[in-house]
This record gives C-alpha cells, sequence and structure tokens, in this order.
C-alpha cells in the first residue's frame, strides 16, 4: 500500500516531467521558427530601405549604340546595387524586354555611381514609357521622347 | 503532486528564458539594423529635397575639330555637393569633365570642363548631381 502511494506520486511526477518538457521543446521550436521568419522579413526590409535608383537620362536625346539604346541607371540608395538582367526586369510601354536583349555595363555600382544599361529594341517616334524593376521590386519609370 | 507542479514550473521557466535569449540575440541586431537603414533613407531624402543646382551659364571654345565647353553651376540648395559624383550629358550623351570645385558649398559656382565635344549646332545639357537632382541648358550659337 505504501508503495503503491508512493509509486503513484512517481508516475505522476514523471508524467508531468514529461509534458512539461514535451510543451517546452514545441514553444522554444515555434519560437526558433517565428524569430527566423522575422529576421527574414526584417533582411528583406532593410534591404528595400538601401535600395534606390534612377534614369538619369535626357529624356528629349536617348543616345544609341549600334542596335541598342543607352540609358544611364544610378544608384541613389545606400548599398551596393546588383546591375544584371537577373536582378532587373525592363519593360518599355508595358512590354517586358526578353532578357537577352538587355544587359548592363557593370555587374555591381557602388552608391553614387553609374552603369550603362543597354536596350535591344526596335521604338516609333514619339513618347514612349522605360520602367525598370530592380531588386526588392523597388521601380523606376522613365517617359522619354524618340 | 506538489513537486511535480514545482518541477514542470521550473522546466517551463527555463523553456521562456530561453525564448527570450533567442529574440533577443536574433531578432533585437536586425530591428536596429532595419532602423539604421529607415535614418539613412530619411537622411538620402532630406538631402534630396534641399539639394538644388542651376547652370547659369556656358562657354565653349575651339579644340582643333572638336569644341571644349565651360559650364558654371550654382548649388542653389543647402546641401554641400560633391561633385566627383556627378554627370554631365551632352545632347543626351555622358561626358568626362573636370570641375574646379571637388565640393560645391551652397551658393557656390563650380566650373565644369568638358573637352574635346565633336559636333557643331545647338547642345542640350544636363547636369546631374550625386542624388539625381539636375538641371537643363541649351547652348545656342
Amino acid at each position: 500500500m505504501g508503495f503503491s502511494l508512493t509509486g503513484t506520486h512517481v508516475i505522476f511526477f514523471i508524467a508531468a516531467v514529461i509534458v512539461a518538457g514535451t510543451v517546452s521543446g514545441v514553444f522554444i521550436a515555434v519560437t526558433i521558427d517565428v524569430t527566423s521568419s522575422l529576421s527574414d522579413r526584417a533582411q528583406r526590409v532593410q534591404e528595400q530601405l538601401d535600395t534606390d535608383f534612377t534614369i538619369i537620362n535626357d529624356p528629349n536625346m536617348i543616345p544609341r549604340s549600334g542596335e541598342y539604346y543607352l540609358f544611364y541607371l544610378k544608384n541613389i540608395g545606400g548599398a551596393k546595387l546588383l546591375t544584371t538582367n537577373q536582378t532587373f526586369q525592363v519593360f518599355i510601354n508595358g512590354e517586358l524586354i526578353s532578357v537577352s536583349d538587355y544587359y548592363f555595363s557593370d555587374t555591381s555600382i557602388a552608391v553614387g555611381g553609374v552603369t550603362n544599361l543597354l536596350v535591344k529594341t526596335t521604338i516609333a517616334a514619339g513618347d514612349h514609357i522605360l520602367r525598370i524593376v530592380g531588386p526588392q521590386a523597388i521601380t523606376e519609370v522613365f517617359i522619354f521622347t524618340e | 503532486m506538489g513537486f511535480s507542479t514545482i518541477a514542470s514550473a521550473a522546466i517551463l521557466g527555463v523553456a521562456v528564458l530561453m525564448a527570450a535569449e533567442i529574440i533577443t540575440s536574433d531578432l533585437l541586431p536586425k530591428i536596429e539594423s532595419v532602423n539604421e537603414s529607415y535614418d539613412d533613407m530619411k537622411g538620402r531624402l532630406r538631402d534630396q529635397l534641399q539639394t538644388d543646382i542651376s547652370i547659369l551659364d556656358v562657354t565653349r571654345s575651339l579644340n582643333g575639330v572638336n569644341y571644349d565647353f565651360t559650364i558654371s553651376v550654382q548649388n542653389t540648395g543647402s546641401v554641400t555637393l560633391n561633385t566627383e559624383d556627378f554627370i554631365v550629358l551632352i545632347n543626351g550623351t555622358g561626358y568626362l569633365f573636370t570641375c574646379s570645385h571637388t565640393y560645391l558649398h551652397p551658393q557656390v559656382i563650380g566650373f565644369f570642363e568638358v573637352v574635346d565635344v565633336a559636333g557643331d549646332g545647338e547642345k542640350r545639357m544636363k547636369i546631374i548631381t550625386n542624388n539625381g537632382v539636375a538641371d537643363y541648358y541649351t547652348y545656342v550659337l
């Protein structure tokens, strides 16, 4: 009788510790997941805040280099900008330019730096809209006349 | 029974402390970085709003069969500008230049020299500062 009472207490104790341990484990695992997601999100927000660029061409006179139109892209953000046709997408008058039809003269530009964006396309005379979507979906719209 | 409650509470307490440590060591520095980036962005926007330039005059001189241009630019804003980050476009094309001032303070006039520009006739000039603010000037013969 005494041992069965002690045994019951021991069983309850072990069960309580196991339940507490399980709850703790789940709690810590969820905390790690949530913290990791929030960390990633904060990193993306930081990149968004640091990214900014602009097209500095004269809208009345877009230079050409052979069959390519030449646009000057300036990094006015707070961090180095990767300029490849994987990190940037180019639209002219709403149409996406194929990856093989545009390229940058530099793979990255420092803060304040300028790179050349060369776009191969056929543009009729008149007003056109160039839209460039960069990292973190930062967008720049440039209206020019051919 | 009482002891199992104490033991469970101890285990849960340790778990809460561990969770707090994970949050403070991982998340708080990231929040601080985001805050710093936000402050930097506000600083850049403030500088942009306070930046302004004005092209006062352009003179031309003959250089063989081409021309050299001297562009007078005044800083009409309230922020000192680093002219090494400026861009000069003549008829839409970028040109290398030298400037009389490395730093253009407010109300100071700097002289931008662009040499060996081909072609006669009207020239449309655009000068862009380091933060994208620009001014235009049309040089007419």
